[in-house]
């Protein structure tokens, strides 16, 4: 096993020292950095051309008096101090909501499941976050009303306080008119950004990282590196060792972009920049979220890498790597749109097909992800989860390594993946 | 030490590249491994290295499997593949832990190599700038660093010259002398029989020929001559060797630039034409020449083929 620090240790210098490497780093930290500065130009050119006329808390809130049965209420819980009892009043004048301050969102999960609320309203923080809980008792309304005002409200304290204009705004806070569902239904917009957002932030480091591991197995096989390393290492540690290292490869891109960001959104002094900050992202999310998201992530990263290798080696020489990394590469797609859905589901998608999805092969990291980042999901439920796609993860690589180990050494000939699975992959090779 | 190799068997498919191969090595010795392309050298060659696996049959180091054995083993691929784009140090440093030497010590070692090979010059220089026999060379340093036991060199001449073909001799001699077991597979037979002491010629994945290369020659027949004539006294040498013919004292005879060659019938009659040269001519000397290996191998592969 000692082998594995020197393989992990060698295949991660030899990518991060090279040009190729060094200049698309470069490259993508210029663009995280001027990114930051696209609002700036957009609402520069947003007043040059006469964009100013939505600017600046001229709405007025048009407030709407929910119609709520007797005796029905609903629990609030306002971290933002957005909407105090005074602006509640003005929307529920006969007090049918209870505010609450000191709770968390599993009190209010749980006072709706139970029914002693119709609706439960959760709001984090001013620009990020807000869910909407509600059971079958509450009517359309309850969303709409929830809809108006904090449409309404967050859009003056934003116009007011950051300055933005209202296409900028529409485009951070898509909250949309959510129709009656069951229990626990996010709102719309943000469920969709959220979701959409964490798509994105899984895919692209998969495929990075599958490609590093791809292109490292193929020079290793087209180059005939690979006999003398057999010599020296297991397949297996070899193997395992490449994807550790891509791992490492693709955090220190993250960790360079990330901080470019950062540098960017300082120096335009971007408001985003709010949502970054460590009280923002622990009301967004407990730590324990945050864990189990690197927990998908990270084997999801492992399980794709080692298929990823494993296509790789099957190829005759560089020409063929592309064709290699298809079947991967198609199979996360397949994934990334599962996460899509997800995100974008407002009720449409059978909640069947959505835990299917939560625990099927290759869409689980997707779909539990999406699931944790932007709606509420059983503890229980992440950790069936975890479970499985360990197992997944680790099948995948004592496939993965089989195939590998199977096909590394076969220069003239090309195996197909159907014929890799029914021939000898579990026999000796 | 005795590296015996038994019975190995390897299929490929419906292909049966191995036939019940068997052979032996001491250590201290070096054996020649023969046969012609494809016929099943290299594929020995991995199996002992563990890189791929038998069919059947087994590997042992004084009766125990190889890879329990604990012993180092050390091999030149058939297949020349360095890292192209990484630093000649760096590499030979890579390999050099993954044989369980730290950092310091494969340092040392590389740049102990480096230098007995003649390339310090290539140190920090990347593998795609130097050229094929210069990174031959780098591959079979990073063979030997970790000092091996049982020492494997898959085709080590193709593609050396003359001079780096004597550095690499120096280096496997210089292994045999300390107690190494040495295997390797060539085509340059004369190199083979200049410092083999053992050989084994596969041909068709079957073992031909197996053993020790003197005894072997000791097989065959001492039936022809060379025998060096006077300066200016070549024509002559000649005709005498077409009356001996002639006569029936022997079947052929050859003008070589060493001098002639002349196949006898059977061993008894060489003192009966010697007699008879040296009576008409004079002659510089008179040897018993033993078959080639070249010879040998031609005439076993030969065989088969028929």
């Amino acid at each position: 096993m000692k082998n594995i620090k020197h393989v992990i240790s060698f295949e991660y210098m030899s990518i991060v020292k090279t040009k190729s490497f060094i200049i698309v780093l470069a490259l993508m930290m210029i663009v995280a950095v001027g990114a930051s500065f696209l609002p700036v130009i957009i609402g520069f050119f947003g007043n040059v051309f006469g964009g100013n006329g939505e600017q600046n808390g001229d709405i007025t809130a048009d407030n709407q008096v929910v119609d709520i049965a007797p005796g029905s209420q609903i629990a609030v819980i306002d971290r933002t101090s957005l909407f105090t009892n005074d602006l509640l009043l003005q929307y529920m004048p006969d007090g049918s909501f209870v505010n609450y301050t000191e709770q968390d969102v599993n009190f209010i999960t749980q006072a709706v499941e139970e029914g002693h609320y119709i609706a439960g309203l959760y709001f984090v923080t001013p620009l990020s976050f807000m869910v909407i809980f509600q059971n079958t008792l509450a009517g359309p309304q309850a969303l709409a009303w929830v809809n108006q005002m904090v449409v309404t409200e967050y859009r003056n304290q934003l116009l007011a306080e950051h300055n933005l204009t209202q296409s900028m705004l529409d485009f951070i806070v898509q909250l949309e008119e959510v129709s009656a569902q069951p229990i626990f239904v996010p709102v719309g917009g943000l469920g969709f950004a959220v979701g959409y957002i964490v798509n994105f932030l899984i895919f692209f480091p998969l495929v990075f990282g599958g490609s590093i591991i791809a292109m490292a197995v193929i020079n290793e096989k087209t180059s005939k590196t690979v006999e003398l390393i057999f010599t020296s290492a297991k397949p297996s540690v070899i193997i395992v060792g490449k994807v550790i290292a891509a791992t490492l490869v693709i955090f220190t891109q993250i960790i360079a972009v990330a901080g470019s960001a950062l540098l960017g959104l300082r120096l335009t002094n971007n408001y985003l920049l709010q949502l970054l900050s460590p009280e923002i992202l622990a009301e967004l999310a407990t730590p324990i979220t945050y864990l189990y998201v690197g927990v998908f992530f990270v084997l999801a990263f492992f399980t794709f890498s080692f298929m990823f290798a494993a296509f790789a080696a099957t190829v005759r020489d560089v020409q063929e790597s592309s064709s290699a990394t298809l079947i991967p590469t198609m199979i996360m797609l397949g994934g990334f749109y599962t996460g899509l859905a997800i995100s974008m589901n407002t009720g449409w998608l059978n909640p069947l097909l959505i835990d299917i999805f939560s625990f099927a092969p290759f869409t689980s990291p997707f779909a539990m992800t999406i699931r944790i980042t932007a709606f509420f999901v059983p503890t229980h439920q992440i950790l069936l989860a975890i479970g499985v796609n360990v197992i997944y993860t680790v099948a995948v690589a004592f496939l993965s390594i089989k195939i590998y180990k199977k096909n590394i050494m076969a220069y003239g000939q090309k195996n197909s993946f159907f014929s890799l699975l029914k021939a000898k992959i579990l026999k000796k090779a | 030490m005795l590296l015996s190799v038994t019975n190995l068997n390897k299929s490929y498919g419906s292909k049966h590249v191995l036939k019940d191969v068997s052979f032996e090595v001491k250590s201290g010795r070096t054996l020649g491994l023969l046969g012609r392309n494809g016929h099943g050298k290299s594929t020995t060659m991995k199996i002992i290295m563990g890189i791929i696996y038998s069919n059947s049959g087994e590997v042992t180091v004084d009766g125990v499997p190889i890879e329990k054995s604990g012993l180092k083993l050390g091999y030149l691929p058939e297949e020349r593949g360095l890292y192209q784009k990484i630093k000649v140090i760096d590499q030979m440093i890579y390999f050099g832990k993954l044989r369980g030497l730290t950092s310091t010590q494969a340092k040392t070692k590389a740049t102990d190599f480096l230098e007995k090979l003649e390339m310090t010059e290539y140190t920090q220089q990347k593998a795609n700038t130097l050229s094929k026999g210069n990174q031959q060379k780098i591959q079979l340093a990073i063979a030997m660093l970790n000092e091996p036991d049982i020492i494997i060199l898959d085709e080590p001449y193709s593609g050396l010259d003359p001079v780096n073909s004597r550095l690499l001799q120096n280096i496997i001699e210089e292994s045999a002398a300390q107690n190494k077991t040495i295997l390797f597979s060539s085509h340059q037979l004369n190199t083979v029989e200049e410092f083999c002491r053992d050989i084994c010629i596969i041909n068709h994945g079957e073992v031909l020929l197996n053993g020790n290369l003197r005894d072997i020659k000791n097989t065959y027949p001492k039936n022809k001559l060379l025998i060096v004539p006077e300066t200016g006294k070549e024509t002559q040498l000649v005709q005498i060797a077409k009356t001996l013919k002639d006569e029936g004292y022997c079947e052929n005879y050859k003008n070589t630039e060493q001098g002639l060659i002349v196949t006898i019938k059977d061993e008894g009659t060489k003192n009966t034409i010697l007699n008879k040269i040296l009576s008409q001519t004079e002659i510089n000397s008179f040897s018993i020449v033993e078959p080639a290996l070249l010879e040998i191998f031609l005439e076993k592969v030969g065989e088969t083929a028929e």
